[in-house]
């Protein structure tokens, strides 16, 4: 068992700089994702981590131990790779076993371990067959008894589920969840995926362009984004974003977007300077649709999506795009005019050049 | 007027299809010259004194041969101008004419030299014999006897130089040291006469000067010409051909006759070649053509001759021009003996060569080394096998043929098949060209070559002998069964060597491979050209190259050795070829230069297909670098890299170049693969074509067998 710490971390291939400057720690047991768009360096960063590159600069620590120079080997980490890696060549006893073998584990003990670690999975009728003839789900459910049963003080995954279909993916997600509880080591988890990172994770890193944008418990990141790009990568439809102007009448601050307004409230916050260029973003749950116009945005649908329980309107508002989420059965079309309005302390405003909250 | 002038064309033409129906075909001409020779013969023949000549320049490597094939056909020369020495094979083929001609001109040597059964086959043109080349930069006087040779020299030599640098090595030029003490390699009756006390006091005095250093070891004909035309020698035997290296106008040479030996008294003969014209059966009847051999044997055309391509004429009545090398060489003519004509003189070379150098090597006392060379000669020359009946031979085939038969009429009533054979018509139509092709040149040859072996004799009279020559070769014609040259002996080393080869081949290959498949590795293309260059380079050109560096004295090996010195390593230069494990050695590393660049290539194709999370999963898993080597890239390469195994281990066992140039079979055809020995029985030991196919046929059931056998076993152990 080991917490991870980060500091001042950077990788260079040649003269792409994948990472810089990535300081983050990981406590004890706990189940950290890191999430991006592709190319962010998440995957590079898990690399670094497992030893399979060297660091341009930095420290990476297993608790008190500086393992920056260590092979992988030393480092006492299992990981689950995207393909799964199986041994072709093995068995799937054999491929539980090999990492047990090299550690030269006596043959009991060794046994024991494929046995425990393949009850936990599921894997007892299938410890003979090569991994050819495996699924898709069963040779991902091998990667993962592989690195079980080596009892690592570090479990590190990289996309574990990206290869598996959409029904499986959920079932697993769940297994991985419920075995790390049961097992409690440290965990750390890559995924481009919004949804695993917000259901597996403890603390959950979102990065962009080889930095950490923002880390934290994940309903507090999505809660509380403190960029621009988190808050558009985190939540489904992703938030809208409107380009406005603050202003401050009859006592309340306001952002005016095309001509409307969006009302702030009353109470005031760092940030809030009459005049400033801001960006207002508004999630789409985060609506409400008004009867009577009073505070909010009129709105022209262009189309509107029904999911059954509940539906997306589309329109546009100053040329950008827009989405509402209707809760229950509101009937609209295309063409009608919708008026919402957003809770005050839903609005999100950042600057319109660094893109850094207001908020905080 | 344009009708007037097509009919003088017309009348031109009709004119000269006249003359040429009415007169006879030209004379067709063979010959082997090249260089001054042949300009010297197309001048002669192109001044017209004796009318209509066609020449044709034939290799000399293949003159035999062609002759062979073509006078039988009535295709061949009227006339042709080869040596006199195969003039025993010629005339037991047919494919020469007696020549009668009036001797009384030419020197009785060159007569002797055409002269077969009291009958002359030919007109003595030149004669070639070697001399003792002089360099006057470093010698006094010309001295008479051999033993004077030290003495004669102007300040004692410095080291790099040697006194007499000749191929001490061959029984050719080993020839005039036998002489010298009244000996000859063939005694009269087609016995080895490199036998007797004779013999052995010849190659004690060759001996003898090897180890006073006068010499230099394993001289070839390069060597021998380097070391003379760099002033690096003081003397040398050679022939004519090294006057046509020293261009130089630094050397100043003189051709003199060779020395007498002073115990003897005798006079070192060297052997005489005698160039002669020689006339087909067909050629005889034609005068123009018996015209043409006279005027080229005549007076004038030696002269001619003599001038122009400085060749020593077989006449004697030719004023010599002045010369010197050309008077150096005729002086030593006159005394030299001619090479005997008898076929049995080439079963003499390979016997005489390997005691010769077992004796300057020091493994053998020249009694012992001259005895076994006659057993080897009497083996050689032994009897062939009795005709055999041909009954058993054609009941066996008549079995095969009628099974054959049987199993196709009943596959033909299977409807089964039927319908299937019926289904397949369309596609046999693509590859029957294909398989047309096969039959010719692969199934064809092989049946000629097992057809071969089973026959007994030289090519024009071989008998059927049944399976005499397997017999033979497996019972090790009567010997010891492990004896030195024997097939069992042979296999072995052969097997020794293939695996020995592969298992370098696999490992330097494997490693190599692996190394040049890692992603981080700069220059990687750079370095993959340089190592896949050993295998672009012709297989031969490498073997001599590194024939060349394994060189006792001049050898890059051995300078690498001498630098070792200077670490304070105390190392003696290594004669490579004279002991078996060096000269195994020597054979070995050539071949894994040459051979491991294809394992690379293959390995690093296999590296490619390798997925490279796998190999990161087992470095997470706490393989060290050799452990995932082993564990990983070993078995997942493994697939790939047996059937390159096998066809390396196929190419291995028959890689004739390597062994033929670099060892030769050295020392005492201790090196010598399955393959090089079968060459030596068909083309070095009285071409016994039989014999020597009976070798290919087991060869080929070896390496059949054997990759029967590995399939099977793959079978049964299945990745």
């Amino acid at each position: 068992m080991a917490s991870v710490a980060i500091e001042r971390l950077g990788k260079r291939f040649g003269a792409t700089t994948v990472l810089e400057g990535v300081d983050l720690a990981i406590p004890d047991g706990a189940f950290a994702v890191f999430v991006g768009p592709s190319g962010c360096g998440k995957s590079t960063l898990l690399r670094l981590i497992a030893g399979l590159e060297r660091p341009t600069e930095g420290v990476i620590r297993f608790g008190e131990r500086d393992v920056t120079a260590l092979e992988p080997r030393e480092r006492d980490i299992a990981m689950v790779f995207q393909s799964y890696a199986l041994y072709p060549h093995l068995t799937v006893r054999e491929n539980l076993a090999f990492g047990l073998k090299l550690k030269k584990l006596p043959p009991r003990e060794i046994d024991a371990r494929v046995a425990e670690g393949s009850r936990m999975l599921g894997l007892d009728a299938l410890l003979e067959r090569m991994p050819k003839q495996l699924s898709g789900g069963q040779r991902q459910r091998v990667a993962m008894g592989r690195a079980i049963v080596r009892r690592p003080g570090l479990f590190l995954f990289d996309e574990p589920l990206s290869n598996l279909d959409a029904a499986l993916r959920g079932q697993v997600r769940v297994e991985i969840r419920k075995l790390h509880e049961s097992l409690g080591t440290t965990s750390i988890y890559v995924t481009h995926d919004q949804v695993e990172a917000m259901t597996l994770a403890d603390v959950m890193f979102v990065l962009n362009r080889g930095r950490v944008e923002q880390f934290g418990a994940p309903l507090d990141v999505y809660a509380r984004p403190k960029t621009r790009f988190v808050a558009g990568f985190l939540g489904s439809p992703s938030m809208n974003f409107l380009d406005g102007t603050l202003a401050f009448e009859e006592g309340a601050w306001s952002v005016e977007v095309a001509g409307q307004r969006i009302l702030l409230g009353e109470k005031s916050f760092g940030g809030l300077v009459r005049g400033r260029a801001v960006t207002v973003g508004v999630r789409p749950h985060d609506l409400t649709v008004e009867r009577v116009p009073f505070g909010g945005l009129a709105l022209t649908l262009t189309f509107v999506e029904e999911l059954g329980g509940e539906s997306y309107a589309y329109a546009f508002v100053d040329g950008s795009p827009f989405v509402v989420r209707l809760e229950e059965r509101v009937s609209v079309k295309a063409g009608d005019t919708l008026h919402v309005a957003v809770a005050a302390d839903r609005v999100h405003l950042f600057d319109r050049e660094t893109g850094l909250s207001l908020r905080c | 007027m344009l009708a007037a002038r097509l009919l003088a064309f017309g009348v031109a033409t009709f004119a000269l299809l006249v003359s040429t129906l009415a007169g006879a075909s030209p004379v067709r001409l063979w010959h082997a010259y090249r260089g001054e020779e042949q300009r010297a013969l197309e001048a002669l023949v192109a001044s017209g004194a004796a009318g209509e000549v066609e020449l044709l320049a034939v290799p000399s490597d293949a003159f035999a041969a062609k002759l062979g094939a073509a006078i039988p056909l009535g295709e061949g020369p009227d006339l042709f101008i080869d040596a006199h020495e195969r003039l025993g094979d010629y005339v037991r083929q047919g494919l020469v004419a007696e020549l009668p001609f009036d001797p009384a001109a030419f020197a009785p040597s060159a007569v002797r030299g055409v002269t077969l059964a009291g009958r002359t086959y030919g007109i003595p043109l030149s004669r070639k014999c070697v001399a003792l080349y002089v360099n006057r930069d470093l010698v006094l006087s010309h001295p008479e006897w051999l033993e004077d040779l030290a003495s004669s020299v102007r300040s004692p030599l410095a080291s790099g130089y040697v006194l007499l640098a000749y191929e001490n090595r061959s029984a050719y030029y080993h020839a005039p040291w036998l002489t010298a003490f009244g000996g000859e390699l063939l005694a009269e009756g087609d016995r080895f006469g490199f036998v007797g006390e004779r013999a052995e006091r010849s190659l004690e005095l060759a001996k003898n000067w090897l180890d006073r250093g006068w010499v230099p070891s394993n001289a070839d004909g390069a060597l021998v010409a380097q070391l003379f035309r760099s002033g690096r020698a003081a003397f040398a035997i050679s022939g004519p051909w090294l006057a046509g290296d020293l261009h130089s106008e630094s050397l100043r040479y003189d051709v003199v006759p060779l020395p007498k030996v002073r115990v003897t008294g005798l006079v070192m003969r060297p052997m005489l070649t005698i160039e002669a014209v020689m006339a087909s059966p067909r050629g005889a009847r034609r005068p123009e053509a018996l015209k043409l051999a006279t005027w080229l044997a005549s007076r004038e055309a030696a002269g001619e001759r003599m001038r122009r391509a400085h060749v020593v004429s077989a006449r004697t009545d030719v004023e010599l021009p002045a010369d010197p090398v050309l008077r150096g060489f005729s002086a030593a003519a006159d005394s030299a003996v001619p090479m005997p004509t008898s076929t049995a003189m080439r079963a003499v070379w390979e016997p005489s060569e390997k005691a010769i150098r077992k004796v300057l090597n020091g493994t053998l006392d020249p009694r012992s080394a001259l005895r076994e060379a006659q057993r080897r000669f009497d083996d050689v020359r032994r009897p062939p096998p009795p005709p055999a009946s041909r009954t058993p031979l054609v009941i066996a085939i008549g079995a095969a043929l009628i099974a054959a038969a049987l199993a196709l009429v009943r596959r033909a009533r299977d409807p089964v098949f039927r319908a299937e054979v019926r289904a397949s018509v369309p596609a046999y139509r693509y590859v029957i060209h294909a398989a047309l092709v096969l039959v010719l040149l692969v199934f064809g040859p092989l049946c000629a070559g097992a057809a071969i072996s089973l026959t007994a004799g030289r090519p024009g009279d071989s008998v059927y002998v049944g399976l005499a020559n397997f017999w033979a070769i497996l019972s090790a014609r009567g010997g010891p069964l492990f004896a030195s040259g024997s097939f069992y002996c042979v296999l072995a080393v052969t097997v020794a060597w293939t695996l020995l080869n592969v298992a370098c081949h696999l490992a330097l290959g494997l490693t190599l491979g692996v190394l040049l498949s890692r992603p981080v590795l700069r220059m990687k293309a750079v370095y993959r050209v340089l190592l896949i260059l050993p295998w672009a380079v012709p297989s031969y050109v490498t073997a001599l190259a590194w024939k060349g560096m394994f060189h006792r004295q001049f050898g890059a090996v051995t300078a690498l050795l001498l630098r070792a010195r200077a670490f304070g390593v105390d190392v003696e230069p290594i004669d490579w070829f004279a002991r078996f494990s060096t000269a195994f050695a020597a054979n070995v590393a050539t071949n894994v230069w040459l051979g491991f660049p294809f394992m690379m290539v293959v390995t690093m194709a296999a590296m490619t297909s390798l997925p490279r999370e796998v190999l990161e999963a087992a470095e997470v898993d706490g393989a060290t670098r050799w452990q995932r080597f082993t564990k990983i890239v070993v078995p997942l390469v493994r697939p790939s890299m047996i059937p390159a195994v096998a066809l390396g281990a196929v190419w291995t066992f028959n890689m004739f170049n390597v062994v033929f140039l670099v060892s030769g079979g050295e020392p005492d055809g201790q090196t010598d693969i399955l393959v090089s020995e079968a060459y030596r029985w068909a083309f070095t030991r009285q071409a016994q074509y039989g014999y020597a196919a009976a070798y290919s046929v087991l060869i080929f059931g070896l390496l059949f067998g054997a990759t029967r056998l590995s399939d099977w076993f793959r079978r049964k152990a299945p990745l």
